[in-house]
């Protein structure tokens, strides 16, 4: 169950948030932002904005460091034509948990495109984590994803990234999955997965349907800590730039060994230090 | 003395009697048998790599020989990062700089006074070894290869490379893995105009492929195999 948002939290973003990645024409309607800020006084609970798109921000808790929304479909999604814009935000020091209240279908667009973009910037040692929940491709669906992060000094990222091809029964339609992580030293990872459900490629998904990830990018050089290794049939890919790419290729998501993606939420002492 | 023709430049680039090290490699064939996928499935396999993982290193290449005729050295970090950035699996990260290790001895030794080189080598020299597709890109380069040859050279290498390493792995007619490799590179023919035009290494293609990935870390924790990647 949800909790309702509280009264406080209700700032609507302002088209004019410095940074923000779209200029305000665009802002509305159906951009949906979450922009977690600094308290405004030590002591209190960071700032968090939002506004709805395609997608609902609900804020579900948050402390002197931490939120945690819940992005919640706002109605039938995704359709042809249907553009999903999620813009994220988090300040220096301040860490966001995001979590998807239910699993989205892009429907059958009947030749037109359907697009989710999701934009990412994290400030100096900043933290997002974001437990995507099932994205599925439906047979005659045509979509594009892309997400976007920019990673300042010691930020922190955790995706995870669940797509599969076609409900039951289906083989899925077509999708382009591109994901882009760069910080100031240059690009971490690119990726673009190209992949339709009636055309399988050995060595891209072969026959598999789902393709489930999980990014950790932890704003370091590779560690030991680290383990490139297979456990479930998952790969861990350990990034030349640190990080790792943690993926499952099968049949059903209930057989994928991943769980959502953490990442430690930072100790509220320390903000208060640096405040 | 008169150089050689660029063509010739290709045709050696391109036979696995050149000796860098690539009889070694099987481009990724032996771990995707290994870790299941059927013979029959080859010829696609071979289309999907000709249209994914060879696109990336075409452009490497490609973006690669573009930095260094604007004898722009400080540029081969950027095309590296951006290579490393597209190549997640690191067991294919460390083929690919064996191989250009090989690449890199035979460059100096061919083009030492060449500029493209010169900077190949000392880059690998101050920050390690490069990948094949940033060695390949500085001998086009050199050589003067065209970006669109220098991407053909690259699907069909990579392409042949497997198709060699299937013969040595499966008891079949030597004729049907010809004709999957060309095949192969007419599924990349399309691809070829957009990967040449590549200028700067954010515009390096990014396909991925998550399964041959998966393969080749696998592969690379076990002991019997022939091939090293």
């Amino acid at each position: 169950m949800l909790p309702e948002p509280r009264e406080v939290v209700a700032e609507p973003a302002g088209p004019e948030l410095p940074g923000w990645p779209y200029p305000p024409d665009q802002a509305a309607p159906r951009v949906t932002q979450v922009a977690v800020e600094r308290p405004a006084r030590p002591g209190a609970p960071v700032r968090v904005r939002t506004s709805d798109g395609l997608l609902a921000a609900r804020l579900v808790s948050r402390d002197r460091v931490h939120a945690e929304v819940a992005l919640v479909a706002g109605g039938a999604m995704l359709l042809g034509g249907d553009r999903v814009v999620v813009g994220i935000r988090v300040d220096a020091g301040c860490a966001l948990t995001l979590t998807d209240v239910g699993g989205t279908v892009a429907y059958d667009g009947d030749g037109a495109a359907c697009h989710w973009d999701t934009d990412i910037r994290l400030g100096a040692g900043a933290a997002l984590t974001w437990a995507g929940l099932p994205f599925v491709v439906a047979a005659g669906a045509d979509t594009h994803r892309a997400t976007t992060a920019r990673l300042g000094p010691g930020a922190r990222l955790a995706l995870r990234e669940t797509v599969v091809l076609g409900r039951s029964g289906e083989r899925g339609g077509h999708i382009v999955l591109r994901t882009d992580i760069a910080d100031d030293a240059g690009p971490v990872l690119v990726e673009e997965l190209t992949a339709a459900g009636e055309h399988p490629v050995p060595g891209v998904l072969g026959d598999h349907a789902v393709i489930d990830t999980v990014t950790t990018v932890h704003g370091g050089p590779a560690t030991g800590s680290d383990h490139p290794s297979a456990s479930g049939g998952a790969v861990t890919l350990r990034l030349e730039r640190g990080g790792t790419l943690t993926r499952w290729l099968g049949p059903a998501t209930h057989l994928s060994p991943l769980g959502p993606p953490a990442l430690p939420v930072p100790d509220t002492a320390e903000l208060s230090e640096e405040a | 003395m008169t150089s050689a023709h660029v063509l010739s430049v290709a045709m050696l680039l391109a036979d696995a009697r050149l000796p860098s090290g690539g009889h070694a490699h099987s481009a990724s064939l032996e771990p995707a048998l290994l870790g299941g996928m059927p013979v029959a499935a080859v010829p696609a396999w071979l289309v999907g790599r000709a249209t994914t993982a060879s696109l990336v290193e075409a452009g490497t290449a490609v973006v690669t020989a573009r930095v260094l005729a604007m004898a722009d050295d400080s540029g081969l970090a950027g095309v590296v990062g951006a290579w490393a950035a597209r190549t997640p699996a690191p067991a294919l990260r460390d083929a690919a700089r064996l191989l250009g290790r090989g690449y890199l001895r035979l460059a100096r030794a061919l083009w030492p006074e060449m500029p493209a080189v010169r900077a190949v080598v000392a880059h690998a020299a101050a920050h390690g070894p490069l990948p094949r597709a940033v060695v390949l890109g500085a001998v086009a380069a050199a050589t003067g290869l065209p970006p669109a040859d220098t991407v053909r050279l690259t699907v069909y290498d990579d392409a042949q490379t497997a198709a060699a390493a299937l013969l040595k792995l499966e008891p079949l007619d030597p004729v049907a893995p010809a004709r999957w490799v060309l095949d192969a590179c007419a599924a990349a023919e399309p691809h070829v105009p957009r990967v040449a035009a590549c200028i700067t290494p954010e515009e390096i293609p990014a396909s991925g492929s998550p399964q041959t990935e998966g393969w080749a870390q696998a592969h690379a924790l076990l002991s019997q195999r022939l091939f090293r990647a």
